[in-house]
């Protein structure tokens, strides 16, 4: 008779986790905990001798860790699923996960019994799993990568401008803002980088143009 | 004067010993907390979790002892997180001052603080030991800009020509005497001792509109 309980494999270095989500899913007749092992080489060549459903795998292993694991398991055994169970929820860890290791899922440590359950389940037959704090950290490391470099003026380097305009040299600029000629030299060659500009009058022409220096009515 | 040499470069050796003790010992509380503390937390959650099942419903008391647990080791866990958010063991001393710094800025979440930056830093300006403080000034710098004072936009540059590196951090939250107000010697201090290692000089100023603006300059020679 074939079982339809859901073979699994956890890969942990702590064996403290190991023991505890096996205390977490003990009781539930339709998983079957195959094989555990705190080394990840070592669990790549047993799983040749086991027919693992899901593998339950930590992330921050110290001799290969959980990415390459990962991407050495869908490459020997395409048929396992992967659930990544981590302290970490980075959004470049994470994401360099789903992207190169084609993993099926990635849940945090601290997950509740019901949400693991789910996740596990869900991965078995077929459908994918990240708990909401991982699909979090991981839409802040999308946006970090879209952003476009625009030019962005901060509010001293406006006011800088503004004395600029005014013909002050930087001694007085300095004294006006309480700074160091130094300072205000930095932030002089920012603004000429930020605007695209290498003169004063082309940089007042900017200023001017995108409303940063108001005209005379 | 010349007798005084020795003794000057006796104290820079002996205060790089202790610059490079501080970050090792850093590193092993942040293994200490990332690495073990936190994965004890989330054995005993999974253990006490796995003992609710042996609990009946309609045990009240022992229930809500479980959950008192459960909330408990949640706080520990989330506290741990928050101390060590923005902590990476990739560090100046491993991988340089311009890859650690951009690592650190690509790890904050834009959504609670956008950052602008550039850096351009000639590798190898400062020797290990001082381009580590300067990150570690960086780094406090901009948690004081997260934590404190309610930023929601930050711009940081590095620049640098013959003379020296300058750095500047601005942020749009409630300035700098505010926050001063609030929150006396926070990372202040610590800031303030590794500029005199750094013989540089450092400047706090707060924009019309609020803002606090930082301002160092190291001397290259």
């Amino acid at each position: 008779m074939v079982s339809n309980r859901i073979k699994i494999a956890i890969v942990d270095d702590h064996q403290i986790v190991i023991d505890g989500i096996v205390a977490l899913l003990n009781g539930h007749q339709e998983l079957e905990v195959v094989a555990m092992d705190t080394s990840a080489q070592n669990m790549l060549l047993r799983m040749a001798d086991l027919k693992v459903d899901l593998l339950l795998t930590d992330i921050m292993m110290p001799e290969m860790n959980g990415h390459d694991f990962a991407t050495a398991v869908r490459k020997k055994y395409p048929e396992t699923k992967i659930l990544a169970l981590s302290m970490s929820g980075q959004g470049e860890l994470v994401d360099g996960m789903i992207n190169q290791a084609d993993i099926n899922g990635y849940v945090l440590k601290n997950i509740s019994k019901q949400e693991l359950l789910n996740a596990i389940q869900k991965i078995a037959s077929g459908g994918i799993y990240f708990s909401e704090e991982v699909l979090n950290e991981l839409a802040a490391f999308s946006q970090t990568r879209k952003e476009e470099e625009k030019v962005q003026l901060t509010v001293r380097e406006k006011e800088i401008i503004q004395l600029m305009e005014k013909e002050y040299s930087n001694k007085q600029i300095a004294d006006e803002l309480f700074i160091s000629e130094r300072t205000v030299e930095t932030h002089r060659k920012n603004i000429f980088r930020k605007t695209s500009t290498n003169s004063v009058l082309g940089l007042i022409k900017y200023a001017y143009q995108h409303k940063i220096i108001q005209g005379l009515n | 004067m010349d007798n005084q040499i020795p003794q000057l470069q006796e104290a820079l050796v002996a205060s790089r010993a202790v610059l490079g003790t501080y970050e090792v010992e850093r590193a092993k509380m942040l293994a200490l907390l990332q690495d073990h503390l936190t994965q004890y937390l989330s054995a005993i959650k999974m253990n006490v979790l796995a003992l609710e099942t042996y609990i009946p419903l309609e045990q009240n008391e022992p229930n809500q002892l479980l959950g008192k647990i459960k909330g408990l080791i949640d706080e520990s866990f989330n506290g741990i997180k928050r101390v060590t958010r923005f902590e990476n063991a990739r560090t100046p001393l491993n991988i340089g001052f311009y890859a650690a710094l951009n690592l650190f800025l690509r790890q904050i979440d834009q959504r609670i603080l956008k950052i602008n930056s550039f850096i351009d830093y000639p590798q190898n300006a400062f020797d290990q030991y001082s381009e580590m403080l300067i990150f570690r000034i960086i780094q406090e710098l901009i948690n004081n800009a997260i934590l404190h004072s309610g930023a929601n936009y930050l711009d940081i540059t590095v620049q640098s020509d013959k003379e020296a590196v300058s750095v500047i951090v601005e942020d749009d939250g409630c300035g700098f005497e505010q926050f001063n107000d609030k929150t006396k010697g926070r990372g202040i201090d610590i800031i303030l001792c590794r500029m005199v290692y750094l013989k540089g000089t450092i400047e706090w100023s707060t924009s019309k509109q609020g803002g606090t603006i930082v301002a160092f300059h190291l001397p290259l020679h």
